[in-house]
Order: structure tokens, then C-alpha cells, then sequence
């Protein structure tokens, strides 16, 4: 019949059967991507590219991005890398995931060709079609096909190297219209926005340091106006006070490192571990002595300067806290 | 290996088709099967968004046989636009059966996409004007 042959023309072979790849490995193909390159690299020339040490900080870079395929044809390689790593605006791209409609199947000797259009919509999507999948197998025209894969330059083309392929089975149709509206809403709030590494940890390194350089700039400040002294005498009372009450205790490793009582997690665990381990005993069957306690703390660790009241507040806290505990 | 592709097909409504003057040449369009004429090999689908059942399109189905056909389901098809005197036909390269499909939810999407590509394209001649 003549529209048969016109048909094997265009799709050489419609009804495909049934066949075992020979090579597990499947490429898509496109051509001439070198004008686009240069033209997408110049549209974006405010993005602050990233440096390489940096790209895994971009969730972009080792997830599989939903783009379109005129996107994905247009992707320059990242300025500075060798390897197949593409850029769109700033983000890294390296694995990418898409969705389409079969449209072209050629059988060739080893291995069939498929030429894949992305579901519906715009012009820009449907050139999916010029897309060549080779090995595929026991697929139609018009089935509808999910794959994954590594981004590759070839002879100057971009291919996918496939990694995991597979018929989707969608009776109502709703996996297909989600996947594209997620696809425009990832665009907006994802893929468009440029990563800006840079000044974010700029930003953070400067407000880590911020507060130590300020309080120096304070100390040294002061030193000039004679304030100085009285600020270090309000402070050596306010520790002597803190330590008197046993709210802190010095630490002995450390010059001038203080440790805050109701926040030391170890102190508690110790006195815990030291209850648990005495109590066993024979002759602390009925409980340590405070003391006891004491000397056993005072020997471990970083608390040799532990105070009695310090020890004592703590004691006091956890009974409250326990208390508490047992109210609720 | 990547020649010889057919072009990629616009998505549009049924009725547009019809009715604008389209450049292109291949199209995506989602219509309902309301009749079929076997000895001709071709098939009459409507547009399935309401108060537009009057557009009707017909589309030659030689390219796709043996298909699926049943009348009343919904169906997309993906061809040539063939315009002669006799009015604006389809050659269906692509088949499917799309019974169960959201029509709202999917012209939403579609619209949603026009929307972004156009704003994307604004975006893009602004900044060539700009450099």
C-alpha cells in the first residue's frame, strides 16, 4: 500500500519486536550546538560563574534536572572544566531526566533508533523529536518513555548516555500533565534562579567572624579612652559573683575558659556514670555520699576546678529537672 | 545518525488549527473521534473543550494503520497539515489514545507553559537590547 511506504519513510519501522540490546548503553544524539553555546554563555553575564571546589555545594550538580531539550542542546560547556559538566545560567549540570513521547523508530542492523518528543506543549520542548535513541527496546510510536541520564560531549554533538530507561504506564494521563507542570515550576523557582555561592559563604565566614573581631575593636577601643579598666573590673566581679554562686566553674585545660553549669552535659553524665558504677558496691548499697561524688568528679576529665557549690547547684538542678519530669 | 528526524510538532487546539493561519507544519493537537470512514481511511475529530464541538478537523489515518478506534474516546494525534481547497486536513504521523486525561488541568499546563516561555523570550530580547 503506498501510505505504508510513505509511513516506513518517515518511521522506518512502526510495530517493533521484541529484542534484547546488544550493547546496554544508549545514546541520544544532537548536532550543532556550538553556535547556541556561544549564544546562551552571553546572555547571562551577570551569573557569577562558580569555582570548581564549589559545584557540589549546588544540589544541581548530582541530581538528575528536569530541562527542557532546546535547554538542554543549548548547555555550553562550564567555562574552566574539562570534563562534561554544562552550565545553565550558573548552575553545574551533569545528569538529566526527561520525559517523552516516541515519534521516529528506526531498526538498523544492531540496534534501533528512536526519536523522542517531549508530552505536549511548546515548540521550544518538541524539538525532543530531532533526539536519537539508539537500543531501545520493544517500544512504539507514541508510547510514552521516562529516562536518565550523563550529559556527554560527542564529536561536538551533545549525547545522553542512558542510564536507566523505562515505558511509562500512565492509563489516566495524570503522571504526564504533573510532570509538566512541575517541570515550569522547577524552571521558576529552581533552575532560573543562579546560585550564588560566593557571597553566600562570604557572608556566612564574615558573620561567624563578626562578633570575636567586634568585641576585640570594643576591648581595644575602650583601651584608648581609659574606659578599660573599669569594663575588666565589671567583668572580673561579674565571674567572681557567677563562681561564688556556682554558676560557672573554671575549666583547667584552658586559661580564662569558664564552663556554664546548667549547660554541661558531660558533668551530668559523669555523675550519672559515677552513680551507677558506686552504687553497685557493697558498701554504697544505700547511696553515695556527696562527697564521695565529689572526689570521684574532681578526678576526671576537665572539672579539677569544679567547686563544692558549683556541684552542689548542679545536684540541685538535676533534682528539680527530675521532679519536674515526674509532675508531667 | 541524528538526520533524517521528522520537525517538532506544536501543540495546539484543535480549532486554531482551523482557524489561524499556521505556519507550521507539523502539530500536536488533542481532539475527540466522532466518526471514521474506512473506505477513505480517514477520521473526524472535534475540538473537546465545550462550545467548541463545532470545530471539526479530519485526519487521514493511512500513516497509523492498523489503530485503535473507538467513538467517543479522545485521542492525539500528531501530523502534517495538509491545506488544499477542500479545507485543512491532518496526515496523522502519531496515534494515541488519551481517554482518562484531565482536558482542564492539561490546557492549564499548557497555557501555564505558553506563559513562561513568552515571559522567558521578553526577558531575553530585553537583555540583547540592553548589550
Amino acid at each position: 500500500m503506498y501510505g505504508n511506504y510513505q509511513m516506513l519513510d518517515c518511521f522506518s519501522v512502526l510495530n517493533v519486536p521484541t529484542l534484547i540490546p546488544i550493547n546496554t548503553n544508549c545514546n541520544i544524539y544532537e548536532c550543532d550546538l556550538n553556535m547556541c553555546a556561544i549564544k546562551s554563555a552571553s546572555t547571562y553575564p551577570d551569573c557569577q560563574m562558580i569555582p570548581e571546589m564549589q559545584w557540589k555545594i549546588d544540589p544541581m550538580y548530582s541530581s538528575c534536572c528536569n530541562l527542557f531539550i532546546k535547554d538542554i542542546l543549548e548547555l555550553p560547556l562550564y567555562t574552566g572544566s574539562q570534563e562534561n559538566t554544562f552550565m545553565y545560567k550558573n548552575h553545574p549540570i551533569r545528569l538529566v531526566s526527561l520525559m517523552g513521547i516516541v515519534v521516529k523508530v528506526e531498526e538498523k542492523s544492531q540496534f534501533f533508533i528512536y526519536g523522542v518528543s517531549v508530552t505536549s506543549a511548546q515548540s521550544l520542548v518538541d524539538r525532543m523529536e530531532r533526539w536519537h535513541l539508539e537500543q531501545l527496546t520493544c517500544l512504539q510510536v507514541g508510547d510514552l518513555i521516562h529516562l536518565r541520564g550523563r550529559l556527554r560531549m560527542y564529536r561536538n554533538a551533545m549525547q545522553i548516555s542512558v542510564f536507566s530507561y523505562g515505558k511509562v504506564i500512565d492509563p489516566t494521563h495524570s503522571f504526564e500533565v504533573t510532570h509538566m507542570d512541575s517541570q515550569i515550576t522547577k524552571y521558576q523557582r529552581v533552575y532560573d534562579v543562579p546560585f550564588c555561592t560566593n557571597s553566600h559563604l562570604d557572608k556566612a565566614m564574615e558573620s561567624r567572624k563578626r562578633p570575636k573581631k567586634s568585641f576585640k575593636e570594643h576591648i581595644h577601643k575602650s583601651k584608648n579612652k581609659n574606659l578599660a579598666p573599669q569594663i575588666v573590673a565589671v567583668l572580673k566581679e561579674a565571674i567572681k559573683n557567677l563562681l561564688h554562686k556556682g554558676l560557672i566553674f573554671k575549666s583547667k585545660r584552658m586559661k580564662g575558659l569558664h564552663y556554664l553549669t546548667l549547660a554541661n552535659k558531660q558533668l551530668k553524665k559523669e555523675v550519672c556514670h559515677i552513680l551507677k558504677k558506686d552504687c553497685q558496691k557493697k558498701h554504697y548499697l544505700n547511696g553515695c555520699h556527696f562527697l564521695h561524688i565529689y572526689d570521684t568528679v574532681i578526678n576526671c576529665d576537665d572539672f579539677q576546678c569544679l567547686t563544692h557549690v558549683a556541684l552542689k547547684f548542679a545536684f540541685k538542678l538535676f533534682r528539680a529537672r527530675r521532679s519536674d519530669s515526674q509532675f508531667q | 545518525m541524528a538526520w533524517g528526524l521528522p520537525e517538532s510538532a506544536v501543540v495546539c487546539h484543535l480549532g486554531d488549527i482551523l482557524k489561524t493561519k499556521l505556519n507550521e507544519k507539523r502539530v500536536r493537537t488533542i481532539g475527540r473521534l466522532v466518526d471514521q470512514n474506512i473506505h477513505d481511511q480517514t477520521v473526524l475529530l472535534t475540538s473537546p473543550i465545550k462550545g467548541c464541538e463545532s470545530d471539526q478537523l479530519t485526519v487521514s489515518v493511512k500513516l497509523v494503520y492498523p489503530f485503535q478506534a473507538s467513538i467517543g474516546s479522545l485521542y492525539e494525534v500528531i501530523g502534517e497539515v495538509i491545506k488544499s481547497t477542500e479545507g485543512t486536513s491532518l496526515r496523522a504521523h502519531s496515534w494515541r489514545c488519551m481517554d482518562g486525561l484531565d482536558i482542564f488541568m492539561f490546557y492549564q499546563v499548557v497555557q501555564r507553559r505558553r506563559d513562561y516561555f513568552q515571559s522567558r523570550s521578553l526577558k531575553d530580547s530585553q537583555a540583547d537590547k540592553i548589550t
